[in-house]
Parts: structure tokens; sequence; C-alpha cells
């Protein structure tokens, strides 16, 4: 029983908010507080896994082991956060200035080496993948379509080719298309399967 | 709450569908004795690097991907849990066992409860160590930069990252190749599939990413998932020829 109940709890959940999306008239005030519930849950799941993560940085500090410094640098500049928000308050000027000060560096430059390292991997594809009919239509039609989005041939401005560059670009959407709805039909089925309890990834 | 729209009801016709097919396949395999197996290389090389691992007295990394949060509200989280429970058991009296990152908080809180009941169900709890599914971070790039010195630790054996990642995975496709670690990269979003696709041999394209799990345990509802999605597919492709014709025609706008 004590495994079957969060089944039977999620089941319920689930079918509760399929039909409320289907009578949004009847069950709509219903589905709002379910669903703030379910976000109360989400952010003090998030508040117990910041704690958790703290406390791994902490062990790891304590024990001296390589790398340290880094988990230094984590917790001291956690509490500073924590202090700042406790204290300003979330929603202070300063204090954005200083969470962004943080996040908008790290994302820049996770992003800037990013497009070096897929320029690399680029090189070094067909290293690894070898050479075949799907690696170098891959290759290829990188390439083409890299070309055609500098815009370089637009600005040429011969209207038969700008005609047939429009029809090119339609190209790559129509392939994520195909691709977008195998996965669509994939996550739907996936879902259902939950619903219903027949997939269990929580537990058997 | 405002009343369904056209796309509503679309979208409400497409579940009811597939919940018949569904619903038919599972009836459909019951019957049936001899299911076919669709084994997807990807996950099956995993096991591998388990074995490996467990030979070698290393580990192996999971990224679970971006989790339950507003950036990645994807079901496609299930299967990367799924994938990682199952090499979780497979490892629990190992040297080391598996280690996973998730971003966000109940993909973290829910990965932990999963883990413990992996060890409960070994009688092994005392072996169990909450750090062993740590939060990454609770943004995209923040999340990677909790995952990087994962994927950089030396008793790394392989690195896999299943579940809903932006293309900044990518850099942990890059550093595990550099540390010549195999990597399995497998994601639900179709501009990571194509990272992965030029970073690792070893990954998926498209619905396959819904394969991935009949590798891992081949039972008849997983069968039944993957003909229904068939039947879904076929049902799409005539869909989108009788809207052609229709529009062909003039019968639609």
């Amino acid at each position: 029983m004590r495994r079957a109940l969060p089944v039977i709890v999620a089941i319920i959940t689930g079918v509760f908010i399929l039909v409320a999306l289907v009578l949004p008239v009847s069950l709509g005030g219903y589905l709002s507080i379910v669903l703030r519930w379910a976000i109360v849950v989400g952010a003090m799941a998030l508040l117990v896994a910041i704690a958790h993560l703290f406390l791994a940085q902490w062990r790891r500090l304590m024990r001296g082991n390589k790398g340290s410094l880094y988990s230094l640098v984590f917790v001291l500049v956690f509490l500073l956060s924590l202090a700042g928000g406790l204290v300003l308050g979330v929603d202070d000027a300063n204090y954005r200035l200083w969470v962004a000060s943080i996040q908008k560096p790290l994302e820049v430059s996770l992003l800037g080496l990013l497009a070096l390292v897929m320029t690399s991997a680029i090189v070094q594809f067909y290293r690894a993948r070898g050479w075949s009919p799907l690696t170098l239509a891959f290759g290829i039609s990188a390439l083409v379509f890299l070309v055609i989005g500098l815009g370089f041939l637009q600005a040429l401005n011969i209207v038969q080719l700008t005609a047939a560059l429009r029809v090119f670009e339609q190209l790559p959407l129509i392939g994520a298309r195909g691709l977008l709805l195998g996965v669509a039909t994939g996550a739907l089925l996936l879902g259902l399967r939950v619903l219903f309890g027949l997939q269990r990834p929580w537990g058997d | 709450m405002t009343p369904l729209t056209t796309n509503d009801v679309v979208a409400l016709i497409a579940v009811a569908l597939a919940g018949i097919c569904l619903l038919a396949n599972l009836l459909l395999n019951r019957k049936r004795r001899n299911l076919e197996f669709k084994k997807s290389p990807t996950v099956t090389a995993l096991l591998a690097f388990q074995h490996e691992a467990a030979e070698q007295g290393k580990r192996l990394t999971f990224g679970l991907g971006e989790g339950f949060s507003d950036r990645a509200v994807s079901i496609g989280n299930w299967l990367g849990m799924s994938v990682w429970q199952d090499a979780a058991r497979r490892a629990v009296f190992n040297d080391h066992p598996s280690q996973a990152v998730g971003g966000s908080g109940p993909l973290v809180m829910l990965s932990q409860m999963v883990l413990r009941g992996v060890y409960q169900d070994a009688v092994a709890l005392e072996l169990f160590k909450p750090e062993q599914v740590l939060l990454g971070g609770v943004s995209s790039a923040a999340n990677m930069a909790g995952l990087l010195p994962e994927v950089n630790q030396e008793t790394n054996q392989a690195v896999a990252l299943i579940g809903s990642f932006g293309p900044l995975a990518g850099l942990a496709a890059n550093l595990s190749a550099r540390k010549q670690l195999p990597m399995i990269g497998i994601a639900d979003t179709l501009p990571t599939q194509a990272t992965f696709f030029a970073s690792t041999p070893l990954t998926t394209l498209g619905e396959d990413y819904f394969g991935a799990e009949l590798s891992r345990s081949y039972t008849a509802n997983a069968s039944a998932q993957l003909q229904a999605q068939d039947w879904l597919r076929m049902a799409a492709v005539l869909a989108l020829l009788i809207g052609a014709l229709l529009k062909l025609t003039g019968a639609i706008p």
C-alpha cells in the first residue's frame, strides 16, 4: 500500500489536470489551486536541493580535497548572495545587479566557449563518425545553410536567386517539423503511460 | 480560465487518438508471445561501460537534464531517470557508485528518493549517500557549470547525458572527448540532438529518444508505446497529405 499510494495520487492528479483542461469553465478554478500546490511543492524541493548542494560543497571544503578552493568560492558567494537577498530583498536593484553580475558573465562565457567547441567538433566530426551518406549530408547542409544564413547572397538582390533561397530556407524547417512530430508523439505517449501508472520512473 | 480554442480541440483529439492507439497496442501485445526487440545501441553501450566501470573500480557520471523547471517542462526527463535508476541499481556494491547531476530542485529530489529506494531494495541502505545526486544549478549555464567538474573527475569511466538539455551540453561532450571518456548523449530537444550528433557517435535522433527505455528493460507496455508511436506517425502523415490535398483543391483557405 505504501508504494501504491503515490501512484494513485499521481494518477488522480494527472487525470484531474487533463479533465480540467477539457472543462476549463467548471474546473478552471480548481486547476489553478492544484497548480499552485505544485509550485509550492516544487519550490520546497528546490530549497532542499540548494541546501543539499551547499552541504555537499561544505563537506568538500572541510575535507580539503583537490579543488576545495572552488568549494570555498561557492560557499562564500552563496552566503553573500543569501545574506544580500535576506537583508535587501529580492526586488532590490543592487541585489539584482549583484546576481546578474554573477550570472551574465557565466552565461556569456559558456556560450562563447560553446561556439569555439562546436567549431572544433565539426572538424573532428568526420574522424569520429567516418564518411557515410548521413555524415556527408549533415556536413554539406550545415555549410550550405550557414552560407545562406549569412545573408550575403540575399544582398545581391537577384530576384530569381532570392526566390530560390527562400525555398531553400524552408528545408531545415521541414526536417525539424518531421523530427518534432516524432518527438511530440513519443512525449505524448510517454505522458499517457505515466498518467495511467504504466510507467513508474520513481520505482517499480 | 479561457474557453477552448481550435488548437486545444486538435490537441485533445491527438491525446484521445494516442490513448486509443496505446490501449489497442497494449491489448494486442498481451496476446503476442514473440515481441520484436528493438535495441538502441546507445543504451546497450551504457551497459558495457557499466561493466567496465565495475571491473576497473570507476564510476559512471550522469547528467539528468534541466528537469521539471520553467526552462525545460518536458516529460522526457522521466526517461533519463529510468535509465539512471537502472544504472544505479547495478552499481550499488561498486567501489564508486554512479554520480548524477540534475538541473532542477524537483528532479534532484525525486532522483534522490529513487536512489534511496534502490539501496533499500538492495538491503544496503547504509551505503546510500545523498551526494550521489547533486543539483548542478538552477539555470542552464549554472547546471552546466555544476556538471562540468563532475565530468572532469578522474574516477569517471564514462559520461551519460540523458534528459532535457540545452545546446550548452556540447561543453560536457567536448570535455569528455578531451578526457578520452566515452559519452552517451540522449536529448529530446532538436538543437541538443544536433549538438550531440556532431559531438559523439553514441546518440539518438528524433523519437528514438523514447526507444532508449526499451533497451533498458523490455516490457510489453514499452513495446506498445513504440508501436502506437508508429501508428500515430502514420496518422500524422495521412493528415498532412489530406491537408495538402484540401489546400491544393481550395477546399480550405
